[in-house]
């Protein structure tokens, strides 16, 4: 049989008494009657309109209306939640038993636990996480309670070896925004974890959570943790450095990217024409067609005449061959 | 014989259930996992990890985590 640690006890009662014996106040269900009075005035506004025939107020209102119950659904998605929650959680609570097992636990599963009954943290330290060979770094998972906040029990995972997305710094894991992690898959089971106060199976949750990545749902994609890959020639692009066509709107490097003569936009090697008189690369919205020979050149090489220079030059020289042809011969007798 | 079962599974479902002496872990997993497959999952009796062939006890707590959970970004 296994020794008793005498000072984990004592931490289990306290943490116990902390975090368990109190009804948290999540228990208090928090409906949106601010909202349902709004709703009702507005209604009686909207008859007082019709009434007295103001038809553009009564349009108003009714827009107003459709606002504020768009607004009181999202509302009562929080204490409908809570009540299922809640509905669902069975009777049975942790006993102080439960949370000195779930501690000792704790400290077999994982790395740097801490528990620090003053600032009312329990903390865990994963091991390094690396998903599709992108290293992410150990995260701690720290349960805080009795906070300044209000909410009874909270949690946040920080990065200790944070190796951010290039585009968002603040994007630590592709699940996890400023400390927060979007639980996804894993939100109910984390839930009734806390509710049911089996603090081994909320760690034990959380990092499996952070051992996973789920594609398609990440605040930034694995294919894009090193930045956006130009789409000319695939390198991996700073955002300090990047690029995007104007026209269908692909990241490019510093290195692919062109540059209309003309208007200064940004083009990839697709979206931007070459103008045949000057060879600068120029955009297709400032290549504009000669009216004699119909090709498309710069502005810089088309003359207020419609025509591209060469056209324009020959329209000159013929006009003058024109005028030699017609001017007078001068005799002598005069 | 009564065991905690938790399953941490979708909505996570904790509560006691009557299994008949000799249920071994395996079993255990079979018949409330039907469509899973043990290595998917992290299977912990008294939290800490077993074999397979395990033999439960009387008031045994048993839980059952997949190893694959997916986060999203809100």
């Amino acid at each position: 049989m296994k020794r008793t640690k005498p000072e984990t006890v004592k931490a289990a009662i306290v943490l116990h008494e902390q975090l368990f014996g109190k009804p948290p106040h999540s228990e208090t269900v928090y409906l949106p009657t601010y909202g349902w009075d709004r709703i009702q005035k507005l209604q009686r506004q909207i008859r007082l309109a019709r009434d007295r025939g103001w038809q553009a107020a009564r349009k108003s209102l009714h827009e107003d209306l459709a606002n504020e119950l768009f607004d009181f659904r999202r509302q009562l998605e929080m204490p409908l939640q809570q009540l299922q929650t809640t509905s669902r959680v069975p009777s049975r609570k942790a006993s102080v038993t439960d949370t000195y097992r779930d501690v000792l636990a704790l400290e077999q599963e994982f790395e740097d636990y801490k528990l620090d009954m003053d600032k009312k943290e329990l903390s865990v330290t994963t091991d390094a996480i690396e998903l599709e060979e992108i290293y992410l770094g150990p995260f701690q998972i720290r349960l805080e309670w009795g906070k300044p906040s209000g909410t009874s029990v909270e949690y946040r995972v920080i990065a200790l070896d944070p190796h951010p997305a290039k585009k968002n710094e603040c994007v630590t894991h592709p699940h996890v925004q400023d400390e927060c992690l979007c639980e996804g898959e894993g939100r109910a089971a984390i839930a009734a974890a806390l509710a049911e106060g089996r603090l081994y199976d909320f760690f034990i949750l959380v990092s499996q959570v952070l051992h996973t990545y789920g594609r398609g749902g990440a605040y930034v994609e694995l294919d894009n943790w090193e930045g956006e890959p130009c789409a000319e020639c695939g390198d991996y692009v700073d955002p300090d450095d990047r690029f995007s066509c104007q026209r269908c709107y692909s990241v490019l490097c510093t290195e692919c990217v062109y540059s209309c003569q003309s208007c200064d936009e940004s083009f990839c090697s697709d979206c931007i024409g070459t103008c045949p008189v000057c060879n600068c690369k120029t955009c297709f919205s400032c290549l504009n067609e000669c009216e004699e020979c119909s090709r498309s050149v710069c502005g810089d090489c088309r003359e207020t005449s419609g025509l591209c220079s060469r056209c324009h030059d020959k329209q000159e020289k013929e006009r003058e061959d024109d005028t030699t042809e017609k001017a007078p011969v001068k005799t002598g007798k005069e | 014989m009564r065991c905690l079962l938790i399953n941490n599974d979708g909505a996570g479902f904790a509560d006691y259930i009557n299994i008949d002496e000799g249920t071994t872990v395996a079993k255990l997993f079979a018949q409330r996992m039907p469509h899973g497959r043990a290595e998917s999952y992290l299977i912990r009796v008294n939290r800490q990890p077993v074999a397979s062939d395990q033999v439960l006890q009387e008031g045994d707590r048993v839980s059952i985590t997949p190893t694959k959970i997916e986060g999203a970004s809100k």
